[in-house]
Order: structure tokens, then sequence, then C-alpha cells
């Protein structure tokens, strides 16, 4: 029940609104050019898992997307957001079930995390047009937690798929894929290195990379539910993310577990400070960033001592330096990937400092 | 503060989501046993292979005859003796089975493609009155499951 009547600061809601109404515009345009391009699914065979009769007609299929459209579009604007969210996602379940042809688990994905949201308190912040409605004062956090539940099942499902199926996790499947992809190159005129086409070609690579993968959506699935974890496991799965993303035609699955991502962040903003010498030419390119891509309101910016570039975190522990780089890629979307490698070459320093 | 419509009073709330997880398992338990997963979230589930050769029975003088369909085309005779040209392509247009002769990438595996072609098997046959010489569309189908595994099997749709 905790959970259920938890309250939180949803200012960063408004950046989940705004891309999944920008995912959804794009999967909706998506099908409506497939309309132009191929005609409509209804004219020829497809697979209604709701009944025949429930099935729209060509024009009410495209009136239906364009609605679809509106309501992304409203997602992203601000106003009306979460009533276009609902009205958006649940057409777009709809028409997932008047032709089974069509589903594609990213699609499934996304309409079950934009309907989700639309219950979320989404609509006090991001606004690009008007103003919210409401306060932005702690809120009922409780489709949010659904949202999280809803991203560990995708995992532990795809997970525990691929962990019963021998070939699978015997490395049969994945091996074929890398045979694939090296067949690909060839046709393409690429040429790879003699190492890496015998490593990719290898059954013991393939059977490694298997395992690994099957273990990375279980530690997602658990890692992702358990505060201490969290951060790792956010940066685990973007990096898996981006992997699926460079290998492979996923449509926009890898955008909508990114977006569903801020669904783990701590939500409370403004919790770390950074001061900066807007006088120097690190604390100028550190403020233009924590200005510019600060989407989740982790930071204050204050003014610093001359020439230092000072990050305090949460728990109030202070740095400089590499160190306060860290903390500003953890924090930061777009800069998250650097976290681990900045961390690394701190913890090197550190070591180094420690030794001499 | 009550903002909107879809802020859900505490009792509400529960209900919404105890309703929401019970869907959810459904779902994913019926994407388990479905032939094609769907809402199963079974991604990269296998790298099997399909190839889907289309036959048209027939009959002639000596009995009925299996007829190679050519380039997914055939010509058949109407009800007033027309020779018409029938397609494929002109019912199939989604997927892996809308390909025929050569082997492609089974997505969401094999048994998905296979649950598929059979209903689109019957769709054709449907939607194909006009085409007064054929007696039954046969798919032959060579698979590999996850690269090894060959079988050929027969799907008849008699119309």
């Amino acid at each position: 029940m905790r959970l259920l009547d938890a309250e939180r600061e949803p200012t960063v809601l408004g950046v989940m609104r705004m891309g999944i109404g920008a995912l959804v515009v794009v999967q909706s345009v998506e099908r409506l050019w497939d309309v132009y391009r191929s005609g409509y699914f209804g004219d020829v065979f497809h697979m209604p898992i709701l009944p025949e009769p429930w099935v729209p007609s060509a024009a009410m299929y495209v009136a239906l997307q364009l609605v679809a459209v509106a309501g992304g579009l409203a997602a992203v604007l601000g106003p009306w957001g979460r009533e276009g969210l609902l009205t958006a996602s649940s057409l777009g379940l709809y028409l997932l079930l008047a032709n089974r042809l069509d589903y594609h688990n990213n699609r499934f994905a996304l309409f079950l995390v934009g309907f989700l949201l639309a219950f979320a308190p989404c609509d006090r912040s991001f606004f690009l047009l008007g103003r919210p409605r409401a306060s932005s004062g702690p809120a009922p956090f409780f489709a949010i937690h659904l949202i999280r539940l809803q991203v560990v099942a995708i995992y532990l499902s795809s997970s525990l798929g691929k962990l019963l199926d021998p070939d699978w996790r015997g490395g049969q499947t994945m091996g074929l894929r890398f045979a694939e992809g090296l067949d690909a190159a060839t046709a393409q005129g690429i040429e790879l290195p003699a190492w890496f086409t015998a490593l990719a070609g290898s059954p013991a690579v393939a059977s490694a990379a298997s395992k690994a993968a099957i273990l990375t959506e279980i530690f997602l699935a658990v890692g992702l539910l358990a505060p201490k974890t969290r951060a790792v496991a956010l940066y685990v799965g973007v990096l898996f993310h981006l992997g699926i993303e460079l290998s492979a035609r996923v449509e926009l699955f890898s955008y909508v577990m990114g977006v569903a991502y801020v669904a783990f962040v701590v939500p409370e903003t403004r919790e770390r400070v950074l001061e900066v010498d807007r006088s120097s030419r690190l604390g100028r390119i550190a403020f233009g960033l924590t200005s510019h891509l600060d989407w989740l309101r982790r930071f204050r910016i204050d003014d610093g001592s001359p020439g230092v570039l000072r990050v305090v975190d949460r728990d109030g522990s202070a740095a400089t330096g590499v160190g306060a780089w860290v903390t500003l890629c953890r924090a930061l979307p777009l800069l998250f990937p650097l976290w681990a490698p900045l961390a690394v070459i701190r913890e090197v320093r550190r070591s180094r400092r420690a030794m001499s | 503060m009550q903002a909107s419509f879809l802020d859900l009073g505490p009792r509400a709330r529960a209900v919404f989501a105890a309703a929401y997880v019970a869907l959810l398992l459904v779902a994913i338990t019926h994407g388990q046993t479905a032939p094609d997963h769907v809402f199963g979230f079974q991604m990269f589930n296998e790298s099997s292979k399909l190839r889907i050769t289309l036959f048209r029975e027939v009959n002639t003088p000596s009995g009925r005859r299996l007829v190679p369909v050519v380039d997914g085309a055939w010509r058949a005779r109407d009800e007033t003796n027309r020779v018409r040209t029938f397609r494929w392509n002109d019912r199939v247009r989604t997927g892996p089975i809308r390909r025929l002769d050569r082997f492609v990438h089974a997505s969401y595996g094999l048994d998905a493609q296979l649950f598929r072609l059979e209903r689109a098997l019957l769709d054709v046959a449907q939607h194909t009155s006009g085409d007064r010489e054929t007696r039954a569309l046969v798919a032959v189908v060579d698979t590999l499951k996850n690269g090894r595994d060959p079988r050929t099997l027969r799907i008849q749709v008699v119309r």
C-alpha cells in the first residue's frame, strides 16, 4: 500500500511525457506511411485478435492514427498531455489487437508505458505551450511504480525465455546472428580484420556472449529494483540497448526503454550542487553542459571559487576535478555513458596518488 | 490537488494496479504459449530460417497434379472461362511469408511463421474465388531451426 500512496516530486515526469509522446508520434506516422506505401492491412491478409467486425475500415484506421498523432503531440507540448497519452496508447493497443501481424514487442512496450504514464502526475512540468494546470508539489507515484514493474517484466520474460531454450543458452542462436552479421558486412564490401572474423565465428565466443546477454537481462530485472544497484543497472542497460541499437533493427525499442528508465531516477530535483567559476574556460563548459543537458533537474548551479569546479552530491560529499565530472556525467542523461570510464580514470588516479 | 480525471483516488489506485498486474501476467503467460509469442516479450528468440515453395493442386485428364507457382503468380480460368492472373502478394504483403522460393529469417521463430503461413494460405484460398482451376494450395516449407535440424513440411489448404 505504501507504494500506491507514496507521493514524490513529479518534475522529471514531464521529460517522460515528452519522450513517450514523441515516440508515439513517430510510431503513428510510420504506420500512416505504411498505409501510403503498401496499402491498408485490413484490405489484405491480416490476423485480428479481436473479432473481424471490430477491425476498423481503412478510413477509420487513418483517422485513429491521426488522433494518435494528435495525442502524442499534446504529450510533447504539454496541455492535455496525459489525456493525449491515454488516447494515443489506448488506440495503439486496440490497433495491435486488430492485426497481430503488426505486433512488435517495442510497440506493445511503448503503448503500455504511455498508458501507465497517463495515470502519473506528468503534467506539472516541461510545457512547450501554456502552463501546467497543477502545482509541482508531491503527487502520487503509483503509476511510476507500475512502469518500473513493466520494465522489469520485459527483461524477466525475455531472459527466462532465452534461459529455458538450450539453443539460446548454448550459443547456437547467437552464433548464427554473428554469422549473419559477418555475411551482411561482406555483402556490403566491408573488410573486417581476420581476428575479428575468427572471434565472431567462434562457437565459444557465441556461447559466452549468449550467457552474458541472459545474465545482463536478469541483472537488469533485479538490479533496477534495488536502490543500491540501480545506477549501475541503468548504466548497464544503456550500454545494452546501445549495443542492440547498433547491431539489430528493433524499431523504437531502445528509445522506449531509454525513456522508461526515467521512471527509475530519484524524482526529487536540485539535490546536487554545481559550483563553477564562469570566468574560467572549464567552468564555462561545465556551466553550459549542465544548463543545457540537465533535463532531469539534478543540479543547482552556484558561483564557485575562482578556478575551481566543485560538485556537492546528494549525501553532502564534495568532489573537484575528475571527481566533479564523474558526478556530472552520472546525472546528465546524454553524458551518462561517460560515467563509468571517468569513474575508472578517477580510481586509477587515486590509487596512483596513494602509491606515490 | 485534483488536476485531472486521471488522478485516481487511493481505492481506485489499488484496483487499477491489481487489474494491470493481473492483465500483464495473463498477457505474458499467453505470450509464452502462443505460436507467435504475441505479448510475450520474446526478443530475438530464434535464428531459424524457412523457404516456402508454393504449389497448386489442379485437375488434369490424368488426375490431380501439383503445379509449381512461379514467381508467386499463376494463371487460371475463371467462371467465364477467361484466363486471369493471381498473385500471392496480392494478399500476403507482410513478414517473411510474403517471400517465396528462398530462405528467409523466421522472425519470432519458426512456429510463428508456420502459424501465419497456414492462415495466409486459407486467406489466399478464400480470396481467389475467381480461380476455377485450383483445387488446393500447397506450401512445401523447408525449415532450419537455429541452423540445424533441416525439415520439410507440407501445408495444404483445400479450396
